[in-house]
């Protein structure tokens, strides 16, 4: 072994190995008082202290308490918290009634504070380990979909591994919204790949997917400034705190293994016409005739005509209605969970191992992923703790398909684009040439490529190594102080490669492209916190201040490699041509804060904080800014016990007021000139070009203005809220209003071009965000065997964009293919912009155009709004003995969504609508103008294909937008736990679980035809959304989980 | 085990307080890219303003919509390209082409003018060179858009909403730039933009006779509004210190190696398999031309059930297996983008001298420059130097003797912008008053109702963050200065 090495094991050996009783232990179970069954992940918390615990499997914990009437509060997700004065005891087991409340729970927050939820003057939804795994995700994000108001998820593609996009409460800035992860105390990165029109759209999935849902004790979602506060700019967009699994001292260790299989299909296919092949309008002879040139379905009828095909076979035309659907995979994954967690009676440890296998329904794509997690904790003495957590990720993924538009390798686009009169086992065993290995065209211009070989040759694979983790160690002087460091580290290396064979229709020579992504994040906090409850009678106070240091570094490398000599040999020497890329960025912020809290008797609660935080990438005039918060909570229920009615359980009001400070990208003050090898074409995007002919070298100067008169960016942010429970807790609400408003916002925003620069960096702008959480609990029936549970989540959210510059009326957020764009315009919401059809204002009719009857348009329209009115989960749970049954249903109602699939299946003659009879001419019922003034149209439009190729195309937005809204069952398990009775008698488990699970099961109602209204090509931290272009359809998944416990 | 537990803690806070403590301002004092540079020479930024410029122009942007808008492209319809750009400029081609004149292109050379001006020793022919290119970028800008910001453009901080300037005005502003360029260029002086001067090679002479001709060709765009510049035109012709040869015509070369080609051969070869069925023969040039002319079959290839006969289409009709196409020599990767040619500089004298302008109008002088002219052309496309002769002197009419010498140029130089939409474009619009342009052209099939595109709108990116756009903006169809 290297000699190195064996100081550091020596370290970590003392550190986690050690064990230096000090104080004493207390030992107990935790079951239901439901069935008796033991209960997972409940927390048990030292009331006044910041220590806290979790079950294990067999519903086990230990804690170290000291002085002589300690008090343990259990709280646990749909059940009654319980609080139990230990006094002499050794052993406290608990039973935990069921309840929709979680009024005691101990809530993870900011900087890890741990709080109990009462005290809370904001809002947090938290999600338990149950909740997580329930129906598991390979993407964590997913998990989270229906279950949080106010958090919206969206899954980008059905992509094996794809991202996941989530925003809370609404987008606060003209460059998008972006959560703050944290783990165990450490900010983590959820980088994931740019999408939109890029040149190759892939979905390499976003970082979160990394981690594993099982090594998950409880996520907290922190939603505005004033939980955040503490972190600063980084969480104004929201945060989501995460605590992973520890083990359980005093006990023997304990074995729990989990297994989920399921099973994946698409959710939603397009609808094809299967009347005609594929062909072209004759004006000539106003026919529509046979043509192997085209990929599409405006050829003639199909009637048995014979014709040749693709292999030059003498066929008889038939349609083949499942030619698409047979092309995808039936999908499977599996995830697999073993960890073992045990400990003495002053350590512990919990080490998991997460093997996730996932086969998708795009055949040969396929992720395999590792988790190796440890946590593990030592009390040195009873003034010295320490605490490591920390998990290394790996990530093997292959064949993800690219999407998007103007590449001939985008998969769904060839898919689609298949002639109805094509048989898919034709295509899949003829896509290579046995002889010459050359591709098998589909269509006789051999411009677009045969699916099959783009599925099988043209690949887009990634892996990632990554490690992030903390090590936690902290020191008692005295009992009412605490000095605690936490030291994070997030490090993560990706690796990126895309191959494109030889004989590829449009890079006929064969390319690839390989791309390193490397991100180090380290992060520092400090924290030292004074308690004390006896200063004054009936006051607690406790002051916590501490030191930030954050250090962020990303560096990619991109090399594009073109025209190999020998095929398939992805090695560099083997192009010609080779142009590598780099960029770099790395930032620091140092920062000061302290949060001072007080109660009184338990029932009113206060705590201001502040932070002042020095960023390196601001001007140095402006590089430090303060930010502070206040919140209250008042727990009236229990400040007035006797004068409230009895079916008042309990009542809570809480307010806050926050203020958080951004800083912006590095690198964007000094007016610099960067290398390039790029130009931009039109079609191509940007494209190597550099060395060109004697130019070795190219430099350009910044397309954004620098500018050194900037201040930080500010949100300002308040809400009000109430928890109420009735009939003990039969009844639960939770409500919830917040009014957020960004401003000065520290972007790019567009300056005339004549100026010499596309924008300048400015403070400017300022959007709003308001609106509503409700989160309604029922409890219709609960009796000894039997328990119905029903939870609503609701959230409306308002954006509005109160102000941009007097100059600027709209300011362009991201874009699409052919005028598409997602705007802000001054006094509305982020919006789909684009053309759109010229309609009479009176009656609302289209015009069209005298001459050839075809839709007139106009540029430059609001075409809708990008967000949804409200969004609703629907959460259910029966539960009867040992059997349960959850589902939960999510709605979205408002927003708009553009479908460039939709489009390409309207152009090409592909869907449903564009078939039936052609044989009569389309007369579209609008108005048009003929000289004088509008009538009602009589201008038949000279063919269907015209019909739908122009008034459809992708350059008239309008043509395919739709409303977003839809409803979705998006989750359905049933599982039964044995028994305790049914395990008594033998060693071997402690408990065991078995589940069926469902996922993205139904859209049970859609607007928007073909394609489901979640996909979006952009980039999960794209400002982009709302928006797909052949994204790969999303997944509906069936599954069998087991929990075993040794 | 306690005197360990002491040490691990006060290491810690000892630690804790270093990292802590460290002076704040040196930590934070990274914000400085190690990737880009804050000083560099001028031709770098030289050579991607213009590498930039030039694919715009060969793209489907600055040429694709252009040559299907000016017709001497056409689209196959549903046979080949499709509709798609047909009357239809997108908004993103009005932006990106915008773009390159004043930021990607024009920026960057105003850049290489600033750092050459304040060089020591100031680097005269660096900024000359990049002021000629400036001054073509202009030319182009304004003969496609209309009035556009020039005296306050490139100037963020003085001038954050430049002011449309009306067209007279800059053309007669680009004059000036070129004469300011002339009189900075010092021939013998080796400081200069060389290697990556991809025209000259750094040849300072031939950069004074490329200024005199963009300034020669500005005066003739502007003469039919202006006819005062008549008299610089004669000057300019009677200086004779104009582009004299093919070798000192303004070409942009383009190569065979990978990612250097001509952007037409890539996008047919990025999309297309290499192969062109996109584009097509428009009838509004092969109508026109000779059927002797042997530039025909340089720039077609005869459709493949033509039995080699060249058949044209329409701008936007469905072309067929018999329509010839825009041939593959003219889409080769290593195709040249003619910027300034020497026979097009003829054919403009030619006509100088048939209207007379700034010279005693000379029909024997035009017409053996406009022959001249018209074979230097075949040559250039390939023509053997017998065929080209021959063609010139036996099939083209005198101008001396047909009725419409002014119409035989017009055509001339029509056809020879085949494959130069944008030349083209100008061409057509100055080639006669609106209805007697040459040639006469209609509205293409499937095209919007309306008048025929005279200009393009702006865009949309400057219109947005521009209060001193005109106001109103200008349509489509509306006329510019120069276009009576």
């Amino acid at each position: 072994m290297d000699k190195k090495l064996l100081p550091l094991l020596f370290m970590i050996t003392c550190l986690i190995g050690g064990a230096f009783a000090q104080t004493r232990q207390i030992r107990g179970k935790v079951t239901s008082a439901v069935d008796g069954n033991p209960l997972l992940g409940v927390s048990v918390a030292i009331f006044g202290t910041s220590q806290v615990t979790q079950t294990d499997g067999t519903g086990n914990y230990a804690v170290q308490v000291s002085g002589n009437d300690p008090i343990l509060v259990f709280s646990y997700m749909g059940y009654a918290g319980q609080r139990v004065h230990v006094s002499n005891q050794s052993v406290v087991n608990v039973q935990l009634a069921a309840d929709s409340e979680t009024l005691d729970e101990v809530v993870v927050t900011a900087m890890g504070i741990e709080r109990q939820s009462k005290s809370l003057g904001y809002s947090a939804s938290i999600l338990n380990a149950d909740e997580l795994t329930k129906a598991r995700e390979t993407n964590l994000i997913n998990a989270l979909a229906g279950k949080a108001p106010g958090v919206r998820i969206s899954s980008q593609s059905g992509t094996v591994g794809g991202s996941s996009k989530i925003v809370i409460r609404g987008v606060n800035s003209l460059d998008g919204s972006t959560p703050l992860w944290v783990i165990d105390g450490t900010p983590v990165t959820d980088g994931t790949s740019a999408g939109g029109t890029t040149a190759r759209n892939i979905d390499f999935g976003n970082r979160i997917g990394d981690i594993s849902s099982d090594d998950i004790a409880s996520l907290t979602v922190l939603k505005g400034a004033a939980a955040t506060a503490l972190y600063g700019s980084r969480a104004k967009d929201g945060a989501i705190i995460v605590t992973t699994k520890k083990g359980t001292g005093g006990g023997s260790p304990s074995v729990t293994v989990s297994s989920s299989m399921r099973f994946d299909n698409p959710l939603l296919l397009p609808d094809f016409q299967n009347d005609y092949a594929q062909g072209n309008f004759d004006s000539g002879i106003g026919e529509y005739v046979y043509n192997m040139r085209y990929l599409n379905g405006w050829g003639p009828k199909i009637t048995g005509q014979t014709v040749k095909d693709f292999l030059g076979r003498d066929v008889q035309l038939h349609a083949y209605p499942n030619n698409v659907k047979d092309y995808f995979n039936t999908g499977y994954s599996n995830i697999n969970n073993v960890s073992i967690a045990g400990g003495t009676e002053s350590s512990d440890y919990r080490l998991g191992l997460t093997h996730t296998g996932e086969k998708g329904i795009i055949p040969n794509s396929e992720l395999k992923r590792y988790n190796l997690s440890l946590n593990a904790g030592n009390q040195f003495s009873e003034k010295l703790s320490s605490r490591f957590s920390g998990t290394y990720a790996r990530i093997d993924a292959a064949g993800r398909p690219a999407q998007s538009s103007n590449n001939p390798n985008i998969l769904l686009s060839s898919v689609y684009s298949i002639p109805r009169v094509v048989d898919i086992n034709d295509l899949k065993n003829n896509f290579e040439d046995p002889l010459t290995g050359e591709q098998i065209f589909l269509g006789s211009l051999k411009d677009g490529n045969n699916p099959y070989w783009i599925m099988n040759y043209n690949t887009n694979d990634n892996v990632v190594d990554r490690f992030y983790g903390s090590y936690n160690l902290t020191y008692k002087p005295v009992d009412w102080i605490t000095i605690s460091n936490n030291l994070g580290g997030d490090i993560t290396l990706e690796k990126r490669s895309s191959v494109v064979r030889k004989g590829t229709a449009s890079v006929v020579n064969g390319a690839f492209y390989n791309t390193e992504l490397f991100s180090r994040q380290i992060n520092n906090d400090l924290i030292v916190t004074v308690s004390q409850d006896n200063l004054v009678d009936d006051f607690k106070f406790s002051l916590m201040l501490g030191n930030n240091i954050n250090d962020r570094q990303s560096e990619s490398t991109l090399i594009t490699a073109t025209n190999l000599t020998i095929d398939q040999l992805w090695n560099y020497p083997n192009a010609a041509n080779t142009v590598p890329s780099r960029a770099y960025s790395k930032r620091r912020i140092v920062g000061v804060f302290g949060d001072l809290g007080m109660s009184y008797k338990d029932y009113l609660f206060l705590n201001v904080t502040g932070r002042n935080d020095w960023s390196s990438t601001l001007p140095l005039h402006s590089r430090s800014y303060f930010y502070p918060s206040a919140s209250g909570s008042f727990i009236f229920s229990d400040a007035f016990e006797e004068e409230l009615p009895a079916w008042l359980s309990y009542g809570k009001l809480r307010a806050s007021w926050a203020q958080v400070g951004s800083d912006m990208d590095a690198y964007q003050l000094d007016y610099q000139y960067t290398p390039v090898s790029q130009v931009f074409l039109q079609f191509h995007g940007n494209s190597n070009i550099f060395p060109f002919g004697p130019i070795e070298t190219a430099f350009t100067g910044p397309r954004i203005l620098p500018n050194y008169d900037l201040v930080p960016q500010r949100q300002n942010s308040f809400e009000i809220g109430a928890e109420l429970s009735f009939l003990q807790n039969r009844i639960g609400v939770d409500f919830n209003y917040y009014n957020s408003a960004t401003k000065d916002q520290l972007i790019p925003i567009d300056v005339a071009i004549s100026t010499g620069y596309f924008s300048k960096y400015v403070n400017v702008g300022l959007v709003r965000n308001k609106g509503i959480e409700v989160a309604f609990n029922l409890v219709p029936v609960k009796t000894i065997n039997f328990n119905w549970g029903i939870d609503f989540n609701f959230s409306k959210n308002t954006q509005i964009v109160e102000e941009l510059t007097d100059e600027l009326p709209e300011y362009s957020a991201a874009s699409g293919w052919s005028g598409l764009q997602i705007k802000a315009e001054k006094g509305k919401s982020f919006g789909l912009y684009g053309k759109a059809f010229q309609r009479d204002a009176e009656t609302g009719k289209y015009i069209v155009d005298a001459d050839n009857g075809l839709r007139l348009t106009e540029d430059n329209k609001r075409l809708g709004n990008l967000y949804p009115d409200w969004m609703l989960g629907i959460n259910t749970n029966f539960n009867y003995k040992s059997f349960t049954v959850s589902g939960l249903v999510d709605i979205r109602h408002g927003g708009s969504f553009y479908s460039g699939t939709v489009e390409g299946l309207r152009t090409s003659g592909m869907a449903k609508e564009t078939g039936g009879d052609r044989s009569q001419p389309i007369i579209d019922d609008a108005l048009v103008d003929k000289g004088n003034g509008l009538v009602q149209n009589d201008v038949p439009v000279e063919s269907h294909q015209l019909f739908w190729s122009e008034n459809y195309k992708a350059a008239n937005t309008e043509a395919n937008i739709f409303d977003a809204s839809y409803i979705k069952l998006r989750e359905l398990r049933v599982s039964y736990a044995l028994p305790n009775r049914l395990l008594s008698g033998q060693k071997v488990f402690k408990s065991a679980e078995i589940g069926v699970e469902g996922r993205n099961l139904w859209l049970i109602k859609s607007e928007v035809p073909h394609v489901d209204p979640e996909s979006n090509f952009f980039g999960a931290g794209s400002v982009g959304e709302a928006v797909e272009f052949y994204n790969v359809p999303s997944a509906r998944s069936f599954g069998v989980n087991v929990r075993l416990t040794f | 085990m306690r005197f360990i537990t002491k040490r691990i803690g006060c290491s810690f806070i000892i630690g804790a307080l270093l990292l802590s403590n460290t002076s704040c301002n040196d930590y934070l004092d990274i914000n400085k890219s190690p990737l880009t540079a804050t000083e560099i020479d001028p031709s770098l930024v030289f050579g991607y303003a213009v590498t930039a410029w030039d694919a715009n122009k060969n793209s489907g942007d600055g040429w694709l919509p252009v040559g299907l808008m000016a017709q001497n492209l056409a689209s196959g319809g549903n046979f080949g390209w499709g509709r798609e750009n047909v009357y239809d400029i997108s908004v993103y081609s009005l932006g990106n082409t915008w773009k390159t004149y004043y930021s990607t292109g024009g920026n960057n050379l105003m850049q290489a003018i600033k750092i050459a001006e304040s060089a020591d020793p100031v680097q005269n022919n660096a900024a000359a060179q990049s002021k000629i290119v400036l001054a073509q970028f202009i030319y182009e800008a304004t003969a496609l858009y209309g009035d556009v910001p020039f005296s306050e453009a490139w100037n963020p901080e003085e001038f954050p909403y430049p002011k449309y300037d009306n067209q007279k005005d800059v053309l007669y502003g680009i004059v000036r730039l070129l004469d300011e360029a002339i009189a900075q260029i010092e021939e013998d002086n080796v400081l200069k933009i060389k290697d990556y001067d991809i025209y000259y090679n750094g040849e300072m002479s031939q950069w004074k006779k490329l200024a005199n001709s963009i300034k020669f060709k500005v005066f003739m765009l502007m003469v039919d509004a202006e006819p005062t510049v008549a008299e610089q035109i004669g000057q300019l012709l009677s200086a004779d210190n104009m582009i004299s040869s093919t070798a000192d015509s303004w070409i942009h070369k383009y190569y065979e190696r990978e990612n250097n080609e001509n952007p037409k051969f890539r996008l047919l070869k990025d999309f297309n398999s290499g192969v062109n069925n996109w584009f097509f023969a428009n009838t509004n040039v092969l109508n026109y031309m000779h059927i002797n002319d042997p530039r025909i079959p340089l720039y077609f290839d005869a459709g493949e059930a033509a039995n080699g006969e060249f058949i044209a289409v329409g701008t936007n009709l469905d072309a067929s297996e018999e329509t010839a196409t825009i041939s593959a020599k003219l889409y080769r990767a290593d195709a040249p983008s003619v910027i300034l040619s020497y026979h097009e500089l003829l054919l403009l004298q030619a006509e100088a001298y048939a209207r007379g302008l700034g010279v005693t109008q000379d029909l024997t002088k035009a017409d053996e420059l406009y022959k001249e002219g018209v074979k230097q052309a075949c040559i250039f496309y390939g023509a053997s130097v017998s065929d080209a002769t021959s063609f010139v002197s036996e099939d083209l009419e005198s101008l001396v003797s047909t009725t419409n010498p002014l119409n035989e140029i017009h055509i001339q130089q029509w056809i020879d912008f085949m494959d130069r939409p944008q030349d083209a474009f100008i061409q057509w619009r100055r080639s006669g008053p609106e209805g007697q342009e040459v040639p006469i052209l209609s509205l293409p099939s499937g095209a919007p109702a309306g008048p025929l595109i005279r200009r393009w709108t702006l865009s949309p990116d400057e219109t947005a963050a521009n209060p001193n756009i005109p106001n109103p903006q200008p349509r489509y169809s509306d006329k510019m200065w120069f276009d009576l």
